[in-house]
């Protein structure tokens, strides 16, 4: 037997034992001051090095079930150089390395950092939303055909090539331009690179920064979800909760919608790790001292800071260029099985948001505008209205919240009151339960039946790996919607029921 | 010795703790840990060798280099491992590991596959000589330990 096998049967045999529930301690607990509803504040006094204020969202609910890690890495962001306001935790925080995830920070500039572990190693995790005109009765009859298509046209799981070769000059340009080098070379319509933050391409990159060992990780990764947590997955809109910008979207009830889930794959990973070693050796020189090794983190402004950025932004364009293939790869498939083209199936791209990533933008600071370096990881830029232009001046900036792959995901829009958490809301349902222990409370195959007789048809490249996504290893979406509805950042529009899941 | 998966130290990623008599047995026993994760280790066919080779100047910095490599491997070659075999040398400034991978190229019609490994993490990250002479009959004088965090 395995020590795999092992640990899993001895788990099975104490698994009623050794559940483990999240549990606010009474230390933090008695420390929040509550500021709003949602919105809970430890002081800068709180602990030793704290240079603002940690700033937590949350239903009461959801607060008695924080994980007490995540306070401390919350805490442990509030002492990094150079952070202006407050270090801000979304509602569906729960504990990484680092920032938690759901952390937002913003610094200065001149006086602040720029750390990989407040972006991930995934840098440019994302979520894309891509409409259909078709409805429920249409895609039910053939629900297993065109899941096992994309099963087959998009690769998921442990390592796995993409469809898209490149050689390496390709894979520089990818790195430049992102999404405009797929649309360019026939994998898009003009019109997508209108529907993505920052338009599909980050212009701050530079190639020169990013590592050989990087390059070799990627160059054959594009057009791959990868695994975890990330899916792809058939969708019917729900429910609608604002008729209004819905139609303005194009969003009808019972519509079909597409949802994926993937980011950077291993080249992301791999310029996180090369700048995590980098900025560990020369935090000394800068004199800058951390309360956890994975808040590595270098002056923004410094020659490391900005080779980091510069690569950070490379790896975020692959991303961009990734979910553009497999948006293609989307459209391939339906135009395949529903034997029309993707045009007149008017698969229109609704969105595509990053979760993980820094970027430069120009917030108010005392009254005054100024240009600041903000890390979300985890969390969602959330323009309001009076941010963005064309259409989302109206709606303001979609935002796509993904479930679990049994409860559902949400589309969200921002709002001009997200200004108070530098424009920003959660990313997800976020997680109450480790991965072991889901997995030893569930089993793939018989979770894989349970959800087609619910109505969901999944295709999975590991049966592992899909019980480490069940359902209850997640928080209560609602609940997390709600509470950044409460505090104003976002505000719920569709949620969204999936009928077809392929899971990495 | 041997390897086990831990609970309550991450949510959404995977924690093991590894042991090894010797540092040459914890690289191994955290190598198989790693690679475990991935995919069931018996359905993995030891046809393919690598050799590695690494320094650095801890034990520390080595094991985050060599689960790093493993890692390197999985994207850039497709490849997983099944068999590792350790070899370390020190002198004055540095370790010096050299290493033997026997494993195969990633297949899911033949193997189990797990989870995808993004990155080795420094989070809780702790390599350490455990001494145990004081102990009742250990069945060790000391032995090797490490904490380790992947990101999924």
């Amino acid at each position: 037997m395995t020590n795999t096998q092992t640990e899993q049967k001895n788990g099975k045999e104490n698994q009623q034992k050794e559940i483990h529930e999240d549990k606010l301690s009474k230390e933090y607990a008695d420390a929040f001051k509550q500021v709003s509803d949602v919105v809970w504040e430890l002081p800068a006094s709180f602990k030793k090095g704290m240079q603002v204020p940690a700033r937590l969202i949350a239903t009461k609910e959801l607060l008695q079930h924080i994980d007490n890690n995540v306070i401390e890495q919350l805490t442990n962001v509030a002492c990094l150089p150079g952070i202006v306001r407050h270090a801000y935790c979304m509602a569906d925080a729960h504990s990484g390395y680092g920032f938690p995830i759901g952390g937002v920070a913003a610094f200065d500039p001149e006086q602040g950092i720029i750390s990989p572990g407040g972006i991930g190693f995934d840098i440019n995790c994302g979520m894309r939303l891509v409409k259909t005109n078709l409805f429920l009765k249409d895609v039910e009859p053939v629900i297993k055909p065109l899941v096992d298509l994309l099963f087959k046209k998009v690769p998921a799981g442990v390592g796995g090539k993409g469809f898209v070769q490149l050689n390496n000059n390709q894979f520089t340009e990818v790195m430049s331009s992102g999404a405009d080098w797929c649309i360019e070379q026939g994998y898009g319509w003009k019109a997508d690179k209108e529907q993505m933050e920052e338009n599909g391409c980050i212009t701050s990159a530079n190639p020169d920064s990013v590592s050989e060992k990087a390059r070799a990780r990627g160059i054959s990764q594009l057009g791959t979800l990868g695994s975890g947590n990330h899916y792809l997955e058939i969708q019917v809109a729900d429910k609608l909760f604002d008729e209004k910008t819905a139609r303005l979207l194009g969003i009808q009830e019972g519509q079909i919608m597409v949802m994926v889930h993937c980011g950077s794959r291993g080249f992301g990973h791999q310029i996180g790790s090369d700048y995590l070693q980098l900025f560990e050796g020369c935090m000394r020189k800068y004199k800058i001292t951390i309360p956890d090794r994975e808040l590595a983190c270098a002056p923004f402004k410094s020659n490391e800071g900005q080779k980091y950025f510069g690569a950070m932004a490379c790896a975020a364009n692959m991303a961009f260029a990734n979910r553009q293939v497999i948006l293609h790869r989307i459209r391939e498939c339906f135009s395949h099985v529903f034997m029309k083209s993707a045009e007149e199936l008017e698969m229109e791209l609704i969105y595509d948001v990053c979760h993980n990533i820094a970027k430069i933008e120009e917030h108010i600071v005392d009254g005054r505008k100024k240009e600041l370096v903000v890390h979300r990881k985890g969390a969602t830029r959330s323009f309001g209205p009076s941010r963005m232009t064309g259409l989302f001046a109206k709606t303001g900036q979609p935002v796509i919240i993904g479930g679990s792959m049994e409860t559902g995901s949400y589309l969200l829009a921002g709002t001009d009151e997200s200004e108070s958490t530098w424009c920003s809301t959660a990313h997800g349902s976020g997680r109450t339960m480790s991965r072991t222990q889901a997995k030893r409370m569930a089993n793939g195959q018989e979770l894989q039946q349970k959800m087609q007789a619910r109505g969901i048809y999944v295709r999975t490249a590991s049966y592992a790996g899909l019980a480490e996504e069940a359902g209850f290893a997640y928080k209560d979406i609602s609940e997390v919607v709600h509470a950044m509805q409460l505090a104003g950042v976002s505000k719920p529009v569709v949620a969204l029921r999936p009928i077809g899941n392929i899971k990495g | 010795m041997t390897y086990t998966f831990l609970e309550g130290i991450t949510r959404a990623d995977v924690a093991f703790e590894a042991q090894g008599k010797t540092q040459e047995e914890l690289i191994e026993q955290a190598g198989l840990a790693l690679q475990s994760v991935q995919v069931e280790l018996s359905t993995v066919k030891p046809v393919i060798k690598r050799k590695i080779n690494i320094a650095a100047p801890t034990i520390d910095n080595l094991l985050y280099k060599f689960l790093e490599e493993l890692v390197f491997l999985k994207d850039a070659e497709q490849l997983v491992f099944c068999k590792i075999k350790a070899n370390i040398r020190t002198d004055e400034k540095s370790l010096y590991l050299s290493c033997e991978l026997r494993g195969e190229v990633i297949n899911s019609d033949t193997q189990q596959l797990g989870t995808d490994i993004k990155a080795v993490t420094l989070h809780k990250y702790k390599v350490e000589k455990i001494d145990t002479s004081a102990e009742k009959n250990p069945k060790e004088k000391s032995y090797w330990n490490a904490i380790v965090v992947l990101d999924i």
